[in-house]
């Protein structure tokens, strides 16, 4: 494990990035985690500056040679949790979904958009822990030994807050969602 | 969770092979059914996260002219939504713009357009007072856009004013602001800011002109002509 998180880090650890590197070449990448995080675009821009700010702070304890990019997860994480809390208790209106807003840029037919509004209402019905491991996963291809160093827990624990998330969307999009496929609705465990 | 439900999504996610067990299992019925709504579950996920955050850079953006009552409306739109809605301007400067602020290669396509010109039509021709196309926003500031989606929840007929938006996006304070982004709303007509007035009354202001304001308000029957 630590030989082939050395190996995809040497790149970054021949010579020590600069802030500026780092927020260059993750910057992408981050809006686009926290945009499938937070479930629309407006919350993870301001996520994103969020993070960048506390990692522009805490920059000068990352040590040379360490996983860059699963310490900036860790701390888009921790803003993206901080964002949805503080929403929460200003009681804005988040808890619909805002078509126009969703993560994947909106679909032309009106019925695929309906069905990704319901996805992304049953994703962000997950626990926090759950949707980010899920997301860090299947859209970021961080390795299960990097997604519990970003979300604090071990790559087992990360592991099974991946597929506990699954199992869970599995079971909601069953239920919401036409089957057409031929399949029956009673897929409960 | 069961060791099957698991096993069943290791191998899904590439991070197991399936076992002789595993593999028995997916060819019975009810395995079969299991896996294909994992499958759907997945591809579900895919479709609705699978372009999160990487606007279109190479797509071209499309754009066609609509002729109304107020002159040629030109319209343009990229793959993810209505991005530009223009008149009072010949065509070599709307694609020009479209060019210089866009970045992306500009194609002529009634074709592309069609539902939108057609709603637009509509619209002008009194038999439709909203919209239903998907709009790309993805150009304007996030304060920009929480005014621009409360606008677009005016409807035809009713008036708001600056203050009114501000407050339904939770800044009451913020009317100068709000009146600002409406100025530079890409997207008119369909993101109806015409119908946003000021608080006394009075029209405020309309980046295509006063006429243009009460034009469009006489056509939706909130001012007599």
């Amino acid at each position: 494990m630590s030989v082939s998180t050395k190996r995809l880090d040497s790149a970054m650890s021949r010579a020590p990035m600069s802030f500026e590197e780092l927020v260059k070449r993750y910057r992408g990448e981050m809006v686009a985690y926290l945009v499938r995080l937070l479930g629309n675009r407006d919350d993870a821009e301001d996520a994103c500056q969020d993070a960048l700010l506390r990692a522009y702070r805490a920059f000068g304890r990352l040590r040379a040679g360490s996983n860059s990019r699963a310490w900036l997860y860790r701390i888009a994480t921790r803003s993206a949790l901080n964002v949805s809390r503080s929403r929460r208790r200003r009681g804005a209106r988040r808890a619909d979904v805002e078509p126009d807003t969703l993560p994947a840029p909106p679909a032309l037919d009106p019925a695929e958009r309906e069905r990704r509004i319901r996805v992304v209402r049953a994703v962000q019905a997950l626990p926090a822990k759950q949707r980010a491991a899920l997301m860090q996963r299947q859209f970021h291809g961080l390795r299960y030994d990097e997604i519990g160093a970003a979300l604090e827990c071990s790559a087992e624990a990360a592991r099974a807050n991946v597929y506990h998330a699954i199992k869970k969307l599995r079971a909601a999009f069953i239920d919401s969602e036409d089957v057409k496929e031929g399949e029956d609705a009673h897929g409960q465990s | 969770m069961d060791s099957r439900e698991w096993a069943l999504i290791a191998a899904l996610l590439g991070d197991a092979h399936p076992s002789p067990e595993l593999k028995e299992w997916l060819s019975s019925s009810e395995g079969r059914r299991e896996l294909a709504a994992y499958r759907h579950t997945m591809h579900a996920l895919q479709r609705a996260y699978g372009d999160a955050g990487t606007p279109s850079a190479r797509a071209p953006v499309f754009y066609t002219a609509v002729r109304a009552p107020i002159g040629t409306v030109w319209l343009a739109a990229t793959r993810d939504g209505l991005v530009r809605v223009s008149f009072r301007r010949r065509e070599t400067d709307f694609t020009a713009e479209l060019r210089r602020r866009l970045r992306k290669e500009v194609v002529k396509s009634a074709e592309r357009l069609r539902p939108i010109a057609e709603q637009m039509k509509a619209y002008f021709g009194g038999t439709r007072s909203a919209f239903d196309v998907p709009v790309d926003l993805s150009r304007v500031t996030p304060f920009q856009r929480r005014v621009l989606l409360a606008t677009r929840a005016v409807r035809a007929g009713d008036l708001a004013s600056y203050a009114d938006i501000a407050r339904r996006i939770g800044q009451p304070r913020a009317s100068r602001a709000v009146g600002q982004a409406l100025g530079r709303n890409p997207i008119p007509i369909v993101i109806p800011c015409h119908r946003v007035v000021a608080s006394d009354g009075s029209l405020g202001g309309y980046a295509g002109g006063l006429a243009m304001k009460k034009k469009l308000l006489a056509i939706e029957g909130a001012l007599s002509a």
